[in-house]
């Protein structure tokens, strides 16, 4: 494409390119001159650093591996199940990927804390709060990443030829034939772009944890504790491995969906 | 197997798109459902072969009622209009899909040998994005009769293919069909396929049956106006009884007055005349049947591969189907003076009660 230059246009392009750099590429050049990398393996090996670590890690593997076993059930139920107020169920399947995490968190609280609605009945019964707990945590991630699961399994499904299934069926194909040969198949590459955005949100949920997590410590509710004190030389450390991943999972998804089309 | 079809209807909303379709196919014939797109015809495929359910009226296959069985026992062949071929899967493993969910256990001599009959053997490794429109089709239909259906289902298979893969694929369709003798229903909305195919012929539209029978009643002895427009009469002229006995009656076309059979009331007429009824007379000869009518030739367009479709201004402007040598033997060109004849017999004559 040619287009005729215009001063006017030009400037502005100019400036916002500027701006562009500043406002997005500054703050990473920030931290990559304020790391310690003579420090890093030292500071790696603090206790409440490495705990960050392996917690994230844990939640978010379990979160995502979970939000893939109820994302990829509601998905198909959205996909190709007709019934009554299934705009509803999608409506709210899809609100947690724009509810503000720490409301998100707060309502969580609400249902699940020593008072709450499923909470209080749980705690009189069996005397245990899941709140304040490795699983509050993975709870919380698990709200907010499963949409997106959901969002990508179903636009996966959808895009399936429906003739496939009705051809699979007349061929003498029960339902579950159908599923691992054809829907699984086929919508394989959107299920696992969606399953890695999920997984990089699950690493980086703060609003939603924070409110959940009591004392526990996942990556970036560590960043916060520790830029709140003070310590710097280990908040860089854990944003600098949170980027690290979060450019890996970009790069994979990328790189799927490159391939899909 | 026979199948029969009593008062289907499906609707979507207020959408009627199957208004009571009733038909009958017996053991080993081909049925042709005819009609233009929209009419319900994919629908009444997908209500046969169960991936759909009828909202009331009756599939039989056998005599036995089908409904709640599923399509996956139906032993329905279906091939799709756009095929539908597994794109993650070979052409191998396309077809075998059918065996290998019934556990057969000759899945590869099976595979290989319907590969062979439709000719596409050295195709079985490809995946589907790799063969052309007529290969996908040929895989579509081996990929339907590996399963040794009782019933096949074609939805418009040769609508997107070109005009000499298309005649190739329907022979090949046809004998494999007989050969086989198994009971099918092909959609179409192209009368030239239907007269190429059928056994019987239901023309379908607005999700009704408008008419149902052998080939030469439809092209024939079409019902309705509606009918002879679809089936490719290209000479419907509104007229008049003008004078009749049991020998017959005299019809006048705007003055033009023409002799047909059978006895007629008096009033106003709908006349029928397929392109393929009239003949040229040769200059030399005299015309031997009962209507004949000087003119001259207005048009010349070629028709399919082996006809040429000719305008002739004869008081009305009439449309004749004749083999290209004999276009070339008569010259027949713009402009010629020429005498077309017509047999009282091959005259359809519609009263206004039944047009």
């Amino acid at each position: 494409m040619v287009l005729e230059g215009d001063r006017r246009i030009n400037l502005y392009l100019m400036v916002v390119g500027f701006l562009g750099i500043v406002i997005f590429a500054l703050p990473f050049l920030a931290l990559f001159l304020r790391i310690e990398y003579g420090q890093m393996l030292i500071i790696l090996r603090y206790p409440e650093v490495k705990a960050s670590i392996v917690l994230s890690m844990i939640t978010a593997l379990v979160a995502t591996a979970i939000a893939l076993f109820l994302g990829l059930g509601l998905a198909y139920v959205l996909a190709f199940w007709e019934f009554p107020f299934k705009a509803a169920l999608d409506t709210f399947s899809t609100l947690p990927m724009v509810l503000p995490p720490s409301a998100a968190g707060y309502i969580l609280l609400l249902a699940f804390g020593k008072f709450g609605l499923l909470g209080r009945p749980i705690y009189r019964l069996f005397g245990v709060s899941i709140l304040f707990s490795t699983y509050a945590i993975i709870l919380a991630q698990v709200f907010v990443i499963t949409p997106f699961v959901i969002g990508a399994a179903k636009s996966a499904f959808l895009d399936i030829n429906p003739n496939y299934i009705r051809a699979a069926a007349t061929l003498g194909a029960d339902q579950l034939t159908i599923v691992k040969e054809i829907i699984l198949p086929l919508s394989k590459k959107g299920i696992l772009a969606g399953t890695i955005m999920a997984f990089a949100r699950a690493i980086g949920e703060f609003g939603a944890s924070v409110m959940v997590a009591g004392l526990l410590q996942t990556m970036p509710i560590a960043i916060f504790n520790m830029a709140m004190r003070g310590t710097r030389d280990e908040a860089n450390i854990i944003a600098f491995i949170l980027i690290l991943i979060s450019f890996t999972m970009l790069f994979i998804f990328r790189h799927y969906m490159g391939e899909r089309r | 197997m026979s199948l029969e079809l009593s008062e289907v209807r499906k609707s979507y909303g207020s959408r009627e798109v199957l208004r009571g379709v009733s038909f009958t196919v017996d053991d080993g014939e081909l049925m042709v459902l005819l009609g233009p797109s929209g009419a319900g015809k994919t629908k009444t495929l997908e209500i046969v072969a169960g991936v759909e359910e009828p909202d009331s009226g009756k599939v039989l296959i056998n005599g036995r009622d089908v409904a709640g069985v599923p399509a996956r026992k139906r032993g329905i062949g279906f091939v799709f209009q756009d095929y539908s071929l597994f794109p993650h899967k070979t052409v191998f493993e396309n077809i075998a899909f059918g065996l290998r969910v019934r556990k057969d256990g000759e899945v590869k001599r099976k595979v290989e040998d319907i590969a062979e009959e439709v000719r596409i053997l050295e195709l079985l490794d490809r995946y589907p994005g790799e063969i052309s429109g007529g290969e996908k089709q040929r895989v579509a239909l081996a990929r339907a009769l590996v399963i040794e259906p009782d019933l096949l289902l074609f939805d418009e298979p040769l609508g997107s293919l070109d005009q000499n893969v298309r005649e190739e694929l329907r022979k090949v369709l046809k004998e494999i069909q007989v050969k086989e003798g198994i009971t099918t229903v092909f959609v179409t909305h192209d009368y030239t396929e239907a007269i190429a195919l059928a056994d019987r012929i239901g023309i379908l539209k607005r999700g009704r049956i408008i008419q149902f029978g052998d080939p030469d009643d439809i092209f024939y002895r079409p019902v309705s106006r509606e009918v002879a427009e679809f089936t490719g009469m290209t000479n419907i002229f509104e007229g008049r009884v003008v004078g009749s006995s049991k020998a017959g009656s005299l019809i006048s076309i705007d003055g033009l007055e023409i002799k047909v059979d059978g006895q007629l009331p008096v009033g106003g007429v709908t006349v029928c005349i397929r392109p393929e009824s009239i003949m040229f007379l040769r200059p030399d000869r005299k015309s031997t049947f009962e209507n004949s009518f000087k003119g001259r030739v207005a048009g010349v367009e070629s028709f399919g591969s082996s006809m040429h479709r000719i305008a002739v201004d004869a008081g009305k402007r009439f449309f004749i189907n004749v083999p290209n040598h004999v276009v070339e033997k008569m010259g027949l060109a713009t402009g010629k003076e020429v005498e077309i004849s017509l047999k009282k017999e091959k005259i359809h004559v519609l009263t206004e009660r039944r047009a």
